[in-house]
């Protein structure tokens, strides 16, 4: 059994004369969090239908489980109004072979409350809960979610993140898509930055940060001026520069150089104060990469 | 799929709409055409009375309006709401789904046609002799309807775009099935296309049979129902597996 859960290689689809997926390649190896992150339009909800087998590519191999190991979660609505979550999880567990104990997916997702409720009255959070667990009825190897957390507010998205890592320690292997660089950064194991249809770097969220020489900023005021130059020779300090009492450090290794910095501060007479690090995050790397924000 | 139907048939009796479409409304039509009393205009032999013809157009008709109507109605909301996108991710084939569907509503149409029958042979004195083949014709009629609204479905994004394809079906289908008056007297090329059609031979069929058999031309009814069952059961289908499906 090979350790490669998709295999994707020069994936392309287009509807008449626009490209919607230009020649991608990924594989996702099992037990991985993998994200596709970008912009709207960007090929994501398309890359992820030819996955589910919804559309056929127009070129381009594909390599992935078959439809009895794979549970989706849609961007949205899939469910039939008339029906309570009950009867919705025992509908979707009879269309597979395997299914798991229904009573233990009620009590993991703690649908227990809201059993006899109808999908549409509920809350973000619930339908969150109740989408996984429909989506986990038939014990599947590989969850495949399309854009999870978009319009859930900050509380039920933490949550979900929380169920997603758990759900990846029992042994799933995740493919998601997002827009949201926070979620690529907290969830994902490995990410492809995906703009206009083409991927333009997998790797590590943090190994991206880092590898592109984005630089992080740490600043602070201070009681007593400094000599610009003081700092500067501190170990990876890029540049130093000061506007009035606020000094503005660049680098490319917060970590060190803040414990430089602290190291310092005990050998100067004033004091340092209001100190911050912003750390460079995906979102600017998918600045650099692509030319605009994730936001645009 | 037994718990597909199940869903099917818990979802339409849970929704007060499609029950009056089903059930009220062609028991309404019944009523609304008895009063209109044609016996004085065409004169029917044989010991048969005007309801008697009235309540086989009837019940073709009802088996008609919830295939072409209602069916594709819901199948577009389907589409609308994801349903068939969340479905088609699951091993779920089209052909399943359409079947569990064709099931479900053959149950509520011999619901359907017990009711008509029953308002019928209490209220008017109808007869109805008959009823041991009836079912299999309530299937016929009920899957050839269905399929009609299937490849509706297919074809139609939305409601504003379905309306004028039932309407463009369904009115000719009214107008020449032998529904509200027996059509033999409108002009011969006419009956021939009625013929043809599968509202007539559905109709013809089922009043042969609730009427104790008198209909000359049976074999080729049934021989139309079953063109138009198997032709239409394979392309909608088809259709829509290709189209909407996915």
């Amino acid at each position: 059994m090979s350790n490669t859960i998709i295999s994707v290689q020069n994936l392309k689809k287009s509807y008449g004369k626009k490209i919607a997926v230009d020649g991608i390649s990924f594989s996702v190896a099992k037990g991985e969090i993998f994200g596709l992150l970008g912009p709207n339009g960007a090929g994501k909800t398309t890359t992820l239908e030819i996955l589910e087998g919804l559309k056929n590519p127009d070129d381009g191999k594909i390599q992935i489980l078959g439809r009895e190991a794979i549970g989706v979660v849609l961007q949205s609505g899939g469910f039939f109004p008339d029906l309570n979550l009950r009867e919705l999880l025992q509908l979707f567990s009879s269309f597979y072979h395997k299914s798991a104990p229904l009573a233990r997916l009620i009590e993991r997702f703690d649908l227990g409350s809201i059993l006899y409720h109808k999908f549409s009255h509920l809350s973000g959070g619930q339908r969150q809960r109740f989408v996984l667990a429909t989506a986990l009825v038939h014990q599947p190897e590989l969850l495949i979610l399309d854009e999870p957390t978009l319009g859930l507010d900050p509380g039920v998205r933490q949550k979900f993140w929380e169920t997603i890592l758990s759900l990846q320690e029992d042994g799933l292997t995740i493919l998601l898509t997002t827009h949201y660089m926070e979620e690529a950064e907290i969830l994902c194991d490995r990410v492809a930055i995906i703009d206009q249809g083409r991927i333009s770097a997998i790797e590590r969220p943090v190994k991206l940060i880092n590898s592109l020489g984005i630089v992080s900023r740490i600043k602070f005021m201070s009681s007593k001026l400094i000599n610009l130059a003081e700092l500067e020779e501190l170990p990876g300090i890029l540049a130093a520069r000061r506007d009035r009492y606020t000094y503005d450090l660049e680098t490319e290794t917060p970590e060190i150089s803040l414990r430089e910095l602290l190291a310092w501060e005990k050998r100067f007479s004033g004091k340092i104060f209001n100190l911050q690090v912003r750390q460079a995050t995906l979102d600017d790397v998918f600045l650099k990469l692509t030319g605009h924000s994730l936001r645009e | 799929m037994k718990t597909l139907i199940l869903s099917f048939l818990k979802i339409f009796f849970r929704n007060p709409r499609t029950i009056f479409f089903v059930i009220f409304l062609p028991a309404g039509i019944f009523l609304t055409a008895v009063l209109l009393d044609l016996e004085g205009v065409i004169r029917f032999t044989g010991g048969f009375s005007y309801k008697d013809f009235l309540q086989s157009g009837i019940i073709a008709l009802a088996l008609m309006q919830t295939g072409i109507y209602t069916v594709a109605y819901t199948l577009i909301d389907y589409r609308r709401t994801r349903i068939l996108k969340r479905l088609a991710v699951t091993p779920l084939s089209a052909g399943r789904l359409l079947a569990a569907q064709i099931i479900s509503r053959f149950l509520i149409a011999c619901l359907q046609v017990s009711a008509l029958l029953i308002l019928g042979k209490v209220f008017f004195g109808t007869t109805v002799k008959g009823l041991l083949y009836l079912p299999i014709f309530i299937f016929l009629g009920s899957t050839i309807f269905l399929d009609f609204g299937f490849l509706i479905a297919s074809v139609a994004r939305d409601y504003e775009e379905a309306a004028p394809y039932t309407a463009l079906i369904g009115l000719p289908l009214i107008i020449l099935g032998d529904v509200f008056f027996p059509i033999k007297n409108l002009p011969p090329g006419l009956v021939t296309i009625a013929d043809f059609l599968p509202l007539k031979p559905l109709a013809s069929t089922i009043r042969h049979f609730l009427l104790g058999g008198r209909s000359p031309d049976l074999a080729r009814d049934i021989l139309v129902l079953l063109v138009w069952f198997v032709v239409l059961t394979l392309v909608s289908q088809y259709i829509f597996a290709k189209k909407v499906y996915k």
